[in-house]
């Protein structure tokens, strides 16, 4: 049985424009342009019981939104879900109890106490018998070792430990399904790589489903096999990250070194030159010309070193952004 | 059993996080003195420039001794959580009550008496002295009795001015920028209260429309008993039409708050 299931899920906001100037404020006093947004159109997903997914996409793409949805927070505007069998903005209490949503950017837990004080409030709130609830509490507070700041004041925790809280905060209850908006937002890169680390046992040992939205690259080519990436709204692509590019398919990067200067209109024969210093060039090349190029360019050139690689993931993903959301087609089940 | 446990918990939380702010709190009770300080030197200053004994109903002793309890009964029910409330709405922090099985009424009102515990604490203790005060130099008397239905009703009055608090704190789901109608809605309830002076100083006409209002019954009334001015039969329908307005601002605050969610956006993309 699938756990989460999406159906042509759609939500729009409604805003208002103001254009700049005194005179143009005072016109909205009176009559507002409102416009609509569509946050997210039509996602259609569906997501197995311990899959770890990754929602990558610019800000504003409609991830957080679409996680919203999920939860129960937001009623979409069209469109049909399901988590764990029931319908997330009928916020059904069974329902709650069984998952849990951690914003990066929003704390959940009390400011001036120290964070077990909040840890246990979070066993009340999710009814937690004492027994498991110290079996857990000792567990997390052990893999992510903060066993000793339990009893800090939450203020006076730095940003990284702050977050173990909250991960450990949005775990008391075991929950089946986890929605992490930006875990690892602002945090420094041990600290990013401690969490991801977490969040990779965490979901080995409970098969809990798990789905993660991140700016940072690293976070989801590390964690999730899966990946969804959204842009204006839309599904772009769906499926293992490293095979983005396998889309723009055609091109191979070379990287040239040569032993005398070799002039730019000399290259541009034979593909697109992204960087040259005389001695140096970078280039794009036809993957399926690449041995008839390369066997040229190498009797042609006085060549000292030749290197062929793949076009890095962000490049790919870099242009699914920019192809308005139009791009349909994925990789899916590859 | 179990879901009791949540709310308690929150009750608890409450009332440590108010001892974290134990200054904070001494600094409100030293301003409220400040304010009661002024009254009394306005009302002997009355006194003395006129030639009548009795003011409004009021003889000298009488209207300090008005002045001092609702000053100390204004702090005691004193809301101040629709701040929290507004941001709450504003910066999407209600989302995570939305998705925890907890109500976030239950959560305010927990939270609130749990503050208010602490407060009431001292609150008591002040109250006692001045008490002894004021039956030392007036001849001012109490009764047991007096003393519970007291209490009674400033359980009353704090529950109505809660109620009233979080109903406006709705608006935030409306109005973005939510502070200008809170200051306004302050003291609009600072006045009809009769934390400021006692109602029936306005005139006859002003005491009745008040009488139709809730506001009367957070802190002119609860004072009203303590000072003796009422008798029993004025006490217990007092105390019925507090209740009466508990229920009547319990279904408002709902149906606002209800609307409200309605509209709420969380905010972020």
């Amino acid at each position: 049985m699938s756990i989460i299931q999406m159906e042509g899920l759609s939500k729009s906001f409604k805003y208002y424009e103001k254009e700049l100037g005194l005179k143009k404020s005072l016109k909205n006093l009176v009559k507002r342009k409102s416009l609509i947004k569509e946050a997210v159109s039509e996602i259609s997903l569906v997501i197995e019981q311990g899959e770890m997914v990754g929602f990558l996409g610019p800000n504003g793409s409609g991830k957080t939104t679409t996680l919203k949805m999920l939860s129960g927070i937001l009623y979409p505007t069209s469109g049909q879900a399901t988590v764990l069998g029931y319908v997330p903005w009928e916020r059904k209490k069974e329902f709650k109890m069984q998952f849990s949503i951690v914003m990066g950017q929003k704390s959940q837990l009390w400011w001036d106490l120290p964070a077990n004080e909040s840890l246990y409030l979070n066993k009340c709130i999710y009814e937690v018998e004492d027994e498991p609830y110290n079996l857990v509490l000792d567990e997390l507070t052990e893999m992510l070792d903060v066993k000793d700041l339990l009893n800090i004041q939450v203020r006076r925790l730095s940003l990284g430990e702050r977050m173990k809280m909250e991960l450990i905060a949005s775990l008391i209850h075991r929950p089946k399904v986890i929605f992490l908006d930006e875990p690892t937002i602002g945090l420094d890169l041990i600290s990013q790589k401690r969490i991801r680390e977490f969040l990779k046992y965490y979901n080995q040992q409970t098969k809990a489903t798990v789905i993660l939205t991140s700016h940072y690259m690293a976070d989801i080519e590390d964690l999730c096999k899966r990946t969804i990436i959204i842009n204006q709204g839309k599904i772009v692509y769906d499926g293992d990250l490293r095979r983005v590019n396998e889309l723009f398919h055609a091109k191979k990067i070379i990287k040239l070194q040569f032993t005398d200067e070799v002039p730019r209109q000399a290259l541009s024969d034979y593909g697109v030159i992204t960087q040259h210093d005389g001695l140096n060039a970078v280039m794009e090349i036809d993957k399926h010309d690449l041995q008839r190029l390369s066997k040229m360019m190498l009797d042609r050139f006085p060549i000292l070193d030749f290197t062929v690689e793949d076009i890095p993931v962000e490049r790919g993903i870099e242009s699914l952004y920019q192809k308005d959301g139009v791009r349909h087609e994925s990789l899916a089940k590859v | 059993m179990k879901a009791l446990q949540k709310y308690k918990r929150t009750y608890i939380l409450a009332l440590q996080n108010e001892m974290e702010y134990r200054t904070d709190f001494l600094m409100s009770i030293i301003s409220g003195g400040f304010i009661i300080l002024v009254q009394c030197f306005l009302w002997t200053a009355v006194f003395r420039s006129s030639p009548q004994e009795i003011i409004n109903g009021y003889s000298y002793s009488q209207i300090i001794i008005y002045s001092v309890l609702s000053g100390v009964v204004s702090k005691l029910v004193s809301a101040g959580f629709e701040g929290e409330v507004a941001n709450d709405i504003k910066t999407g922090g209600l989302s995570k009550f939305i998705a925890q099985p907890i109500h976030y009424f239950s959560y305010r009102i927990c939270n609130f008496f749990g503050g208010k515990t602490v407060q009431t604490a001292v609150v008591l203790v002040l109250f006692v002295i001045l008490m002894i005060v004021f039956t030392q130099i007036w001849e001012f008397q109490l009764r047991v009795g007096q003393i519970v239905l007291f209490l009674v009703s400033i359980l009353f009055g704090l529950l109505i001015n809660f109620l009233l608090f979080y109903s406006i704190s709705a608006l935030a789901f409306i109005i973005t920028e939510v502070w200008g109608v809170f200051i306004a809605f302050n003291q609009g309830v600072y006045l009809l209260s009769g934390a400021i002076f006692p109602l029936n100083i306005f005139g006859d006409t002003f005491a009745r429309i008040s009488s139709y209002l809730p506001f009367q019954y957070v802190v002119y009334f609860p004072v009203k008993i303590i000072n003796g001015s009422l008798t029993i039969h004025e006490i217990v329908p007092g105390l019925l039409l507090q209740a009466v307005w508990v229920i009547v601002l319990m279904i408002i605050s709902k149906l606002s708050w209800d609307s409200g969610m309605k509209k709420y956006v969380a905010v972020g993309g």
